[in-house]
Order: structure tokens, then sequence, then C-alpha cells
């Protein structure tokens, strides 16, 4: 690959010269285009011995390489707060892409390029391997460029041999610290259960085959549990009991039972066997007993926007059991905004009509050489605050029609309500004294009615 | 004082900005019980010239550097309540900023205080807080 030149018997005044060197190199049959005249000249003046041409090294092709676009932020070390204490729960991140988005991109292997040696014999590149995508389930090989893969659907991208699958819905086998905190754009499923202090945040549903214990799960949508949610005090963690499972969705909640937990769904609640000592909000409906359970509700406060279906309400143990049926009272709250709201504008828009009348005569106002022309302006105003008055008492009698018709509220007790069981259904109390057999409680018109 | 002038202005229209967004929140307030000559001190430690009246939370009255002035000679004498104007011009905020910026500019007055729906005060809207929002929100 090189010639390297160098003089035995050095003696600078001896006068070799570079044209003697140059023949010579070429008497070899070194190729003259690769002979460095340059080194030639250090090389006499010096003596030290130099390489006087060079070879071209040979450049092997390159494999082929796919590289995701996307950014793993997994970590394993743990986020540690400003009192020291390390988050070992929030190591992970999963990441969603989005339909069209570019999700990896591939390098295609290269041919290489040929050597050569300063005596003109060729040195062969190997070429590089090449490689296409393979087809994984959510992506496709862009139609403008063979090197770019595309998401086809919304989802969690999952990194595979030469390419990338799109998971609509992120499954795991069990939330626990292995897994930690989840916050995903989309539906989680969790095959087992969600262990102790891991939370769960995603827009779409969750579906849990096992239980929940100390833990948070947040849903855009439905919340399904196969399995009981329970609380259950944290080792360092003292009394009094806290409600330490929190569930939150968007749309419902489905468990097999709920004890010592706080659930909040905008839509109904559905628990096959017992609701204990809970903290429950039911944006509709709440149903116990749901698939032939024992369907009883015990202790904590429950709260429901339309009605209540269970087979016991409170225990023979007389336990407190607080119950809120119907929103009527939170409509009325958000009426009796409203109007106060509609009656600010109003008083607003009467004053800046007060003002337009006191200026109706007078000249219009000038600041230097500016007019000012604050009638229109004013008017614009009033025109506006017009409009906000409109929404307004449209707003005003949809919830008046609401409180009008609201008296859906219903109590259905399938075979006892027991003592210390307090019901306030749109506003109207009611606690049985003794222990009743299936009973009705309705609210029509603010007449309590129990059957 | 804690100025609220924030990313919500991006896209201005004073008919349908609120008041809320650009108005100063807590503002500093003071009893109707206290004597002029403390509110003289107070006076000269802020950089402000209006100063809301609180009976508990609910407004009573406003009070600025100048009515102060004109009872320089009865500092000892007198208290917030007895100089402050009373049922003062106010806002919510939700009030548009064109409709508040008329009812400043028309009653010539330099700032309203914003009162909730009790009627506790959670914020004042000066001139200033208006001007900055028309010269600086494109």
């Amino acid at each position: 690959m090189t010639l390297t030149g160098e003089i035995t018997d050095f003696e600078p005044a001896h006068d070799i010269t570079v044209d003697e060197v140059l023949s010579s190199a070429l008497e070899r049959q070194v190729l003259p285009e690769l002979i460095d005249q340059a080194a030639i000249k250090i090389m006499l003046t010096s003596g030290k011995a130099l390489t006087l041409a060079h070879g071209r090294p040979v450049e092997h092709g390159q494999e082929v390489e796919f590289k995701e676009t996307f950014y793993f932020e997994d970590s394993v070390i743990p986020n540690i707060d400003t009192q020291d204490i390390a988050h070992y729960y929030q190591t992970k991140r999963y990441i969603t892409v989005d339909e069209g988005e570019v999700v990896m991109k591939r390098q295609p292997a290269s041919q290489g390029k040929d050597g050569i040696t300063v005596l003109g014999k060729t040195i062969k590149a190997k070429k590089g391997k090449d490689k296409k995508f393979k087809k994984y389930s959510g992506t496709e090989v862009s139609p403008d460029d063979e090197n770019l893969l595309i998401a086809k659907v919304h989802g969690h991208p999952v990194v595979q041999p030469q390419g990338i699958k799109i998971d609509e819905t992120l499954t795991l086998p069990q939330a626990s610290l292995k897994s930690g905190n989840i916050n995903f754009d989309g539906s989680v499923v969790v095959n087992g259960d969600v262990m102790p202090l891991v939370s769960i945040a995603a827009t779409g549903d969750v579906f849990i085959k096992g239980t929940v214990e100390n833990a948070t799960i947040e849903a855009g949508n439905n919340i399904v549990i196969g399995g009981g949610v329970i609380s259950e005090s944290i080792p360092g963690i003292k009394k009094p009991p806290k409600l330490n499972t929190k569930l939150k969705a968007g749309g419902e909640i489905h468990a097999k039972f709920l004890t010592q937990a706080e659930a909040k769904a905008a839509g109904d609640v559905k628990i096959q066997t017992s609701i204990i000592n809970c903290r429950v909000v039911a944006g509709k409906g709440l149903m116990l007993g749901d698939r032939g359970g024992k369907g009883c509700l015990i202790g904590g406060s429950t709260t429901v926007g339309e009605s209540l279906i269970a087979n016991e309400l409170g225990s023979v143990a007389y336990v407190e059991t607080k119950i809120n049926c119907g929103n009527r009272q939170e409509i009325r709250e958000v009426l009796s905004s409203t109007s106060s709201l509609l009656h600010r504008r109003m008083k607003e828009r009467d004053q800046l009509k007060q003002i337009l009348t006191k200026i109706k005569n007078e000249p219009a106002p000038v600041i230097g050489e500016v007019a000012i022309n604050r009638r229109v302006k004013i008017d614009t105003a009033i025109k506006n605050l017009n409009k906000v008055l409109r929404k307004l008492k449209q707003t005003h009698n949809q919830l008046q029609t609401k409180i009008d018709s609201g008296d859906n509220a219903r109590i259905e007790i399938n075979r006892s309500i027991y003592p210390r069981v307090a019901i306030c259904i749109n506003g109207e109390n009611y606690s049985p004294q003794q222990e009743r057999g299936k009973s009705v409680i309705t609210c029509v018109a603010g007449n309590l009615t129990i059957t | 004082m804690e100025h609220s002038v924030n990313s919500k202005l991006e896209t201005i229209d004073p008919g349908s900005t609120e008041v809320g967004v650009i108005m100063t929140k807590q503002p500093t307030t003071v009893a109707p019980s206290i004597p002029l000559d403390e509110l003289t001190e107070l006076f000269q430690q802020i950089t402000f010239h209006h100063i809301p009246v609180l009976d508990g939370e609910k407004l009573v009255g406003i009070l600025s550097d100048r009515d102060l002035s004109k009872n320089a000679h009865q500092l000892k004498l007198k208290t917030a309540a007895d100089i402050m104007s009373r049922d003062p011009i106010t806002v919510d905020p939700t009030t548009s900023i064109e409709c508040a910026s008329i009812l400043l500019l028309e009653n010539i007055i330099s700032c309203v205080p914003v009162i909730s729906d009790d009627e506790t005060l959670v914020g004042i809207l000066t001139w200033k807080d208006l001007l900055r929002f028309f010269v600086y929100h494109p």
C-alpha cells in the first residue's frame, strides 16, 4: 500500500536528485500519480526514511441501518425531588406516535470503494449487506420514499428487527415498579394487578384484569377492573386510613368491589359486589349488584347525578352511610351563578347606554389632531354585551329547563336499607329510623316519596 | 401584588378578552378603621395610587393618595372610612376589557376594583394595566 524511501549512506553534499528517485520508483512500477514529490525532497535533505507513495485504502460498504425517529427517555436513574426522595416509579415514559408520522428511517447499505496499491493493483471493497423494512402491524413504508417507515395508526411504537410495530393499546403484564408509572396517550391494558403506589393515566380506556391496590388510575374514557379495588395502609403511613386508591374516569367505572377507595366517573359506576367506606361520585348512575353480585353500599359518601340501584344500603351494624342523589342542587348553583352574571352584564350595558345618552350631543373629542369617535366605540361595546347577554340567557333557560324536568333522581333498594343511612335526594333529606325492605325513593317537584 | 399579564393574550380582542386576564391580583388593601397617618406611611412605601378598603372580605370603598392629600391636616383625627369613595364602580373578572376601559374613561376614574359573585375583592384594574394591554399586545 505504500512506498518507503531511505538513504542508507547519507551525505548531505551527495547530489541524488528528485528525478533519480522518481525514475527509481517508476522502474519499480509505482504509479506516478501516487508519488509524493514533496516527501522525496524532504528525504533528500534530511536523510530520514519517509513514505514516498501512498496507495488508496479500500472503503468497505456500510451495512444497512435502521434508526427510529422518536426518542426513548427511559432511564434507570430515578427522579430525585427537592427532599432527596428518589422516585423509582417515574423512570419510564410511554411515548406515542400519530398516524402518518415517520417512525423509522432506513440508511441503505453502501457499495464501498475499491482501494489501490502503489503498484496499481486493485483491492476490492466488500459491499454492505442490504435489508428492507420488515412488515409489522401499524406501520407501512412511505409511498414516496422507500427509506421511510410511517405509522398507519396512533399508538405506542415498539422497535422490532428492521421495523416498528405500533400498539394502539399499551399492554402490560402488570403495573408495578418494573413498569413504573404509566402515562399513555391511548388505552392501557394491564393483564395482571396494579401494584401499590403505581399511577396509570391514559387518555383512552384503562382495562385491568386483576386488582388495584393503593394506586391511582385516571382514564379519559372508561376504567374497567376485573378484580377489586382496595386501599391498604402503606408502611410508614399511620392512621387514620386514607383513601389511597383513586379512580377517575371521563366515562364509566366498572369493578368487582371498592373498599376504602375514591372513585369519580362522569358516567355510570357499576360495581358487582360491594362498596365499603368509599367516596364515590357518579355523574349519572350507580349500579350495585351488577351481574348478580351482593350489591351493598356501606359507609363513606356517595354522590350520584341521577339514580342509584343497590340491593342493600348501610349494614346491620348501622354504619353511617351518606348518599346524595340528583344533581338538581348543583344545577341550581350553576343557575344562580349564571343569573348573577346576567345581571352584571345587564348593569354594564345600562351603564354604557347612560354614557351614550350623556355624550349624544357632545362634539367628538380630539386628541391632538386625532378625532375620536367614542359614540361608535361605545355602541360597538353595547352590541358585544348584547351578544354575551343572549348567550347567557340561553344558558339560563337551558338550566331552568333541566331543573324543571330534572326529577329523574331515584334510589332503588332491592333488599334492605338500614338506619344511619342519610339520603339527600334533590335537596330533600331522608334517613330511615328502622330497617326497611325493598324500597324506591324519588323526589318529584320537591316532594320526597318512599314506596 | 402580582401582575397577571400572561400568554393568554396572544390573540387580542378587547371585546372578548376578560378583565380577569390582565387585572392585578391580590392587591394591597386596608381596613376602614386604619388611621390616616398610617395610610400616609403606607402610600410612601408603595408605587401605586389607589387602595381598596375592605370590611372583612367585602369591598366598602376605595382610597387614593389624592384623597389623603386633601385631608393632610387631619391625619390624626380621621380614618380611611371617613375619606374613602363609597360605592365605587366595579367590574368582575369576566367583564370585557372593552367595557372596563369605557367605564374608566367615561367616569374619569383611574382604577376599578374587580369583585367576585359574592362581592369579595379579587383584583384591581388600573389604567396602567389597560395601557400595557393595548400597547404591548398586538
